[in-house]
């Protein structure tokens, strides 16, 4: 199977590879890649590191669980949802640290760059002063480069100069596989990293199948702001995301050679998070999904003559986006969120049906739903849930779907349309009707029957979005 | 032995029926008319039951079910074998006003246990099949909660 490495670089890169992580479970097609997602952000104390890490393993544990059949059998990808094979690096190499733990750097960029060994008459002394501030050379790595490509491009080049990470990329690229970078243009990490990144890549003459890789990548530009930095006490100006953009956009003109070059941004700085570096708990955005779509266009293109720059539009300027608003271009996505919120809803009704025929027929029975298969199933559908909840209510808000609690009418449950199922019953039947016209037991894997069944009965009446 | 003793345990011997008008011959006459048209009727009767029981069990499984609404749940199942019942006794009934011919008082009298009688057939039917239904490989949308073994 094709792989695509994704390389996530920097807290936007982590945020978008979330909403990459999401698209996949509720069933976006990849065309057959299998994903590697790469992390790489010096921060890795931040949280939202953690969070995706964690995500990562817990969408990994849902797929392998769907793919058992039992005795060293294994099945096929779902049709539907977790359809996509995400590996992680380290799992290629069978190795457990993760990219990011060899990127951790306790120091200061000062004590990175020995200035203290420098004496004050030196010439490079006077270069550092000139390049950089008393700040910047105080600030500790660990928390990444806190908004200063400047600061992020001498340290990154050298951590991917022989990491240990890139010799796995190098080993594991093969003859078709493509590479994928996500990072934002605005901050330090990502800005400084992409074109790093791609540099490195790009002239491995001694890989060729790295080097000839197609290539895609999102950049994101500024879409949130933050607060006061003075009243904050925090490094990071939001003011100058956009001089910060303007200049990073005039060297990728001419220094970027990505295959495929996504934009991804806002008109305006709408959402506003607190200004905190060493936390970052922001909830999840339009244009990381937008971004993270990205890839999924990425990977349904073929090899382009020329290098081309791509960004997608919203049909209308509004702050809660539904179906209509949105525009036509993300039908599937809506689409694909809006199946995973119905089996999100199913999932909570399917525990207590006692008499449903796929108890008996395929084994969905009581102990089925207390085992680990369907309870990190559940887990990971509600943490689907709350981060279709932030996006919803994030400005701007990706918000196509009407919130319905168990027991109430699903006819609008998509904003703008209304579907022919009134209640869960409708898709509780499509269940059995998909369960019917399969083959008995043809593996056993019950965790899959339910994947497979819901989302069968789902689409039966999402596919006319 | 005739159809009709199918529905022995639930009405009057045919001897105790007759003994009860041995003193009036044309009454006499009159009830052993209506005995003998009972028992040529019963097997209309006994078409009814097995034909709504079979029916309906059929509609229920391959048919009803297919309705969104939870129509797998046992309850459903229950409320058709109710249906059943009461549909196999208004049949009985009308059946038996339109083919058995007689002026006897107790033609309704009979005519009602016959009818109830039939209607715990239908349900036995309804039972039977409906047991048959959730062993055999046939798919079908309802709840087998009569499958036996797992």
């Amino acid at each position: 199977m094709a792989k695509v490495f994704v390389f996530c670089i920097g807290g936007t890169g982590l945020r978008v590879m979330k909403s990459v992580v999401m698209l996949a479970a509720s069933g976006m097609k990849t065309h057959g890649y299998d994903i590697v997602p790469v992390i790489l952000d010096p921060h890795v104390d931040l949280e939202e590191n953690t969070v995706l890490t964690t995500t990562i393993g817990d969408y990994i544990k849902v797929y392998n669980n769907a793919t058992s059949g039992g005795s060293a059998q294994q099945l096929n990808a779902p049709e539907g949802f977790f359809n996509t094979r995400i590996i992680r690096l380290e799992d290629l190499d069978n190795e457990q640290n993760s990219t990011s733990a060899s990127m951790a750097e306790k120091k200061s960029f000062g004590q990175y760059l020995n200035v203290g060994a420098l004496s004050n008459e030196d010439v490079n002394h006077y270069l550092i002063q000139t390049l950089y501030s008393k700040d910047n050379l105080k600030n500790s790595l660990s928390v990444g480069f806190k908004g200063n490509p400047n600061v992020g491009t001498v340290v990154l080049n050298e951590m991917i100069s022989g990491a240990d990470w890139y010799d796995a990329f190098q080993r594991h690229c093969e003859k078709g596989d493509r590479v994928f970078i996500i990072s934002s243009i605005f901050g330090g990490t990502g800005a400084s990293g992409y074109p790093l990144l791609e540099k490195k890549i790009k002239e491995d003459v001694a890989h060729p199948q790295v080097q000839n890789a197609l290539m895609g990548a999102v950049t994101v530009l500024p879409y949130f702001s933050l607060e006061d930095p003075t009243t904050s006490g925090s490094d990071i100006d939001s003011s100058n995301f956009y001089t910060k953009t303007k200049a990073a956009l005039t060297y990728y003109e001419k220094s970027v050679k990505s295959d495929y070059l996504y934009y991804a941004g806002e008109q305006s700085l709408k959402a506003q998070y607190k200004n905190n570096e060493k936390e970052q708990k922001d909830k999840a955005h339009l244009v990381e999904l937008v971004a993270a779509s990205a890839l999924f266009d990425f990977l349904e293109r073929p090899a382009p003559n020329s290098p081309q720059a791509m960004t997608r539009a919203i049909r209308e300027n509004v702050d809660a986006l539904d179906l209509n608003t949105l525009g036509d271009g993300y039908k599937d996505i809506v689409k694909n969120v809006a199946n995973m919120m119905i089996f999100d809803l199913l999932l909570d009704i399917l525990p207590d049906e006692l008499q449903f025929p796929l108890k008996k027929t395929r084994g969905l029975n009581k102990d089925f739903y207390l085992d680990q298969p369907f309870g990190s199933l559940n887990a990971f559908v509600k943490q689907f849930r709350k981060w279709y909840a932030e996006l919803s209510e994030n400005q701007r808000g990706f918000a196509p779907l009407n919130r319905v609690s168990k027991g109430e009418k699903l006819t609008p449950i998509i904003k703008t349309i209304s579907l022919k199922a009134k209640n869960e019953s409708y898709y509780l039947l499509k269940m059995i009707e998909a369960s019917n016209k399969e083959a008995k037991n043809e593996h056993g894997n019950k965790l899959r029957y339910l994947l497979d069944f819901a989302y069968n009965g789902i689409t039966n009446y999402t596919d006319r979005i | 032995m005739g159809l009709l003793d199918l529905y022995k345990w639930g009405l009057p011997s045919q001897a105790e029926h007759l003994n009860r008008y041995r003193d009036n011959e044309p009454l006499y006459n009159m009830a052993r008319s209506f005995w003998n048209s009972l028992d040529s009727a019963s097997i209309y009767f006994m078409i009814a039951f097995l034909a709504i029981g079979l029916a309906i069990v059929c509609f229920y499984y391959y048919g009803y079910n297919k309705w969104p609404g939870r129509k797998y749940k046992i309850q459903h199942w229950a409320l058709w074998l109710g249906i059943t019942a009461a549909l196999t006794v208004a049949a009985t009934l009308i059946l038996g006003a339109a083919i058995v011919s007689s002026n006897l008082q107790e033609k309704f009298g009979f005519l009602l246990r016959i009818s109830l009688i039939n209607s715990v057939y239908s349900i036995l039917v309804y039972f039977i099949a409906s047991l048959i239904i959730c062993n055999i490989p046939v798919p079908t949308n309802a709840y087998r909660f009569l499958k036996i073994g797992k």
